[in-house]
């Protein structure tokens, strides 16, 4: 097949300056129009949101024959029509008019699939109503061959009015002939022949079916007969009890292959960071200045930086299930479970991700389609319990049943539970609350079975983890250094006691350092404890103690709580730095947390205050981080702001249910 | 006379031609959009929750909710 072009329309006088020029994207789902992105602009391409929405959009430089720089590329959403009541359609139609914010671009290319044509053609149809300078690539033509259609892209091209390239998208095939004729549009060399008022639907349809009719001899030729593989496959991937059993093994190797192989990279981030925040502590001169720097901005930047392995792996594996097409079925496996719960079956990743951390879950609701959906999603995926509330659980836990591990392992299996349960019950209430309004039922395109594109899954990851940081990753930086801030300053004077262990140091120094090193580390730690109890954290934990106070905490326990905003494990180096223990060793925490007493002499943490805190651990929203991201993702501050209110509110009020419950039954 | 019936009452492999549906707006037009509009031929390749039918060279699942509001003339 070679490409084909229609009427040749006089050169323009003056060559165009490639700044002024801009090709817009535009195709069906499962089309290829991604891989064809990835191919045209490669790495350069950034990414922003349309105007007012919270939709991608992809931008790239691509280079053309003809141009001495290259040409703006803008990645329109996937869409089936561009008469939807729905945001991609809205967005592609605003973009192609040129509409508000937007500038008209000055060509399209569009992309169809070889072996769904006349669908495809609908869209074309529409997009030549527009009036703008059309080329079609024709995409998958290797795949239409081998289910032995013999498709003329001259004869498509004269039957539709515009230029067609057949190419292979993945392979990179035709790519070269597809640049010379977008160059040649975007030149003013070529125009559309024909101009079709856009037609109704009925009108349409009858018009790409001519379109077919004339390049393939009549739309029985393209894919009726019955694919017994593929078929087979259905059966299997969509069957009430098999299809579940393969979910799970998926679902189980994904998540399995996610925490094994970003452990190192994770491991060796952290082990980076640590190393260079000890190189700036040693280069520069002790105060305010090198505390900011590395207790603030690389701790910060390492706290951000250290979720990219576990979402760019995450998002790898996403785009190569998504490629095979196996995810369009398991989405039907899972919506039988989440309907029930007013969520679609695409929220299950989001919300098992999350059981890794929260911020990669969010990120990957953008599979959810219905708007209302993705953000029931955002708002309960923080429920699942992450990562960062094991250390909590794991003290906790310890405390509550110390020697007793199969009552641990129950109470640990609760927390999951609890979370889990909380986080669907709550996507209910949503769902018929505020979020009001029937779901869509599921009506999906089933893409053909294929072997997944490595390069495009990579392409996927890397623009994946590059949005995160670069939507995510300064908001959580500057909190970082915010929240290190409050619980740094203001700086106090050493006390008393801690002054006299490092005299004591100093005085066995030279006859025994080991013991000189382990005063000056318990010097340290008291010096901390004040330096935290007198820091405005400090100061709000005990103005704010006695909103705490119901549920069995202290100022001191107030004061875990408060700093674990920050990220829910701070509660463990927190309550080390309070009771003066070593942080890294959690038996030294448990037993100090204990053994350790309030001002009045009680025990800190009774069974029913470990119980009432486990429980607002499970429930509450401390990590800010997911917060900035959800202001991000779900499109406005209030949204964040919900979601911090409803789920602290809820942590609140079960904890103090567990408090005054347990007490009720003589447990104290 | 042909008759026409829900989708959920054809048979796995049998060919039809959609009369209709009790859809209305966005999910209609989605279902237009994804080739599943009046006079269009197909084939319905499972059966049970989710129903696939294909339509030209595009396979579409469908959740029982949907399929009970196709109405489909089945060929003879």
């Amino acid at each position: 097949m070679t490409a084909s072009a229609t009427a040749a329309a006089p050169p323009a006088e003056a060559p165009p300056t490639a700044a002024e020029r801009r090709l817009a994207l535009l195709g069906n789902p499962n089309t290829g129009k991604t891989t064809l992105f990835n191919r045209l602009c490669g790495l350069r391409a950034k990414t922003a949101n349309f105007p007012g929405t919270t939709t991608d959009a992809r931008l790239g430089r691509c280079r053309l024959d003809g141009f001495d720089a290259p040409v703006e590329v803008i990645d329109l959403p996937g869409t089936y029509s561009l008469h939807l009541e729905l945001p991609e359609a809205r967005i592609s139609g605003d973009v192609l008019r040129g509409a508000g914010l937007y500038r008209r671009p000055d060509a399209v290319l569009v992309v169809i699939d070889a072996t769904n044509l006349q669908r495809n053609l609908r869209l074309v149809g529409e997009l030549l109503g527009f009036g703008l300078p059309t080329v079609v690539a024709l995409n998958m033509v290797d795949l239409a061959q081998r289910r032995g259609l013999s498709l003329d892209p001259q004869r498509l091209a004269a039957a539709i009015g515009c230029p067609v390239v057949p190419i292979v998208a993945r392979q990179g095939r035709g790519l070269d002939d597809l640049r010379t004729l977008v160059g040649r549009v975007l030149h003013g060399e070529l125009e559309n022949t024909l101009r079709p008022r856009v037609p109704e639907s009925d009108g349409l349809a009858a018009w790409a079916a001519a379109a077919v009719a004339a390049s393939v001899g009549g739309d029985d030729a393209v894919g009726t007969e019955s694919d017994t593989v593929t078929e087979r496959l259905d059966q299997a991937f969509t069957h009430p009890l098999l299809g579940v059993a393969v979910f799970v093994a998926v679902m189980a190797g994904l998540f399995w292959t996610v925490f094994a192989f970003a452990t190192v990279p994770m491991d060796l981030i952290e082990l980076t960071f640590e190393h260079l925040g000890g190189w700036l502590g040693a280069l520069l001169p002790a105060g305010d200045i090198r505390d900011l720097l590395v207790d603030g901005v690389v701790a910060g930047v390492a706290g951000t930086v250290v979720f990219l392995p576990q979402i760019c792996i995450l998002f790898f594996l996403i785009s190569l299930l998504e490629d095979t097409g196996y995810l369009a079925r398991a989405a039907f496996v899972m919506d039988r479970v989440l309907c029930r719960f007013g969520l679609p079956g695409h929220a299950f990743v989001p919300l098992l991700s999350s059981h890794a951390c929260a911020l990669p879950g969010i990120v990957s609701t953008r599979l959810i389609p219905d708007p209302r959906d993705r953000l029931a999603t955002i708002l309960v995926a923080p429920f699942m319990s992450c990562s960062a509330r094991l250390p909590v659980y794991v003290l906790l836990i310890g405390l509550l049943f110390r020697d007793r591990p199969l009552l641990g392992g129950l109470a640990f299996a609760g927390c999951y539970l609890l979370g889990a349960g909380v986080a669907l019950a709550s996507a209910w209430l949503f769902r018929r609350t505020l979020l009001r309004g029937r779901s869509r039922p599921m009506m999906l395109e089933l893409p053909s079975y294929k072997l997944p594109s490595l390069r495009t899954a990579l392409f996927t990851a890397i623009h994946q983890g590059k949005t995160f940081l670069e939507k995510a990753g300064t908001v959580i930086v500057a909190i970082c250094i915010v929240m290190w801030w409050l619980s740094a300053y203001p700086q106090s004077e050493a006390p008393a006691a801690a002054e006299a262990l490092r005299a004591e140091a100093q005085a066995v120094a030279a006859s025994d350092p080991e013991a000189a090193a382990v005063l000056e580390a318990d010097a340290d730690l008291l010096a901390a404890r004040h330096t935290q109890a007198q820091s405005f954290a400090g100061r709000i934990g005990r103005t704010i103690e006695p909103v705490f106070a119901p549920l069995g905490y202290d100022w001191q326990l107030t004061v875990g709580v408060l700093t674990s905003f920050l990220a829910r494990e701070v509660f463990v180096s927190t309550m080390a730095v309070l009771l003066e223990s070593d942080p890294d060793d959690s038996e030294g925490v448990v037993d100090r947390v204990r053994s350790a007493t309030r001002d009045d002499g009680s025990p800190l943490l009774t069974p029913a205050t470990a119980a009432s805190l486990l429980v607002f651990f499970v429930l509450a929203m401390q990590c800010l981080p997911t917060l900035a991201l959800t202001r991000r993702e779900a499109g406005g501050l209030r949204w964040a702001v919900l979601q911090l209110v409803y789920m602290s509110g809820l942590a609140w009020i079960a904890a103090f249910v567990t408090f005054h419950g347990l007490h009720a039954v003589g447990i104290s | 006379m042909l008759t026409a019936v829900p989708l959920t009452e054809l048979d796995r492999g049998q060919s039809g031609e959609l009369l209709g549906s009790e859809l209305a707006g966005v999910d209609r037009q989605l279902l237009a959009a994804l080739g599943l509009c009046e006079s269009s031929r197909l084939r319905l390749c499972k059966t049970g929750d989710p129903w696939i039918v294909q339509v030209c060279g595009t396979r579409i699942g469908l959740s029982d909710a949907v399929a009970r509001r196709l109405f489909v003339i089945p060929d003879p």
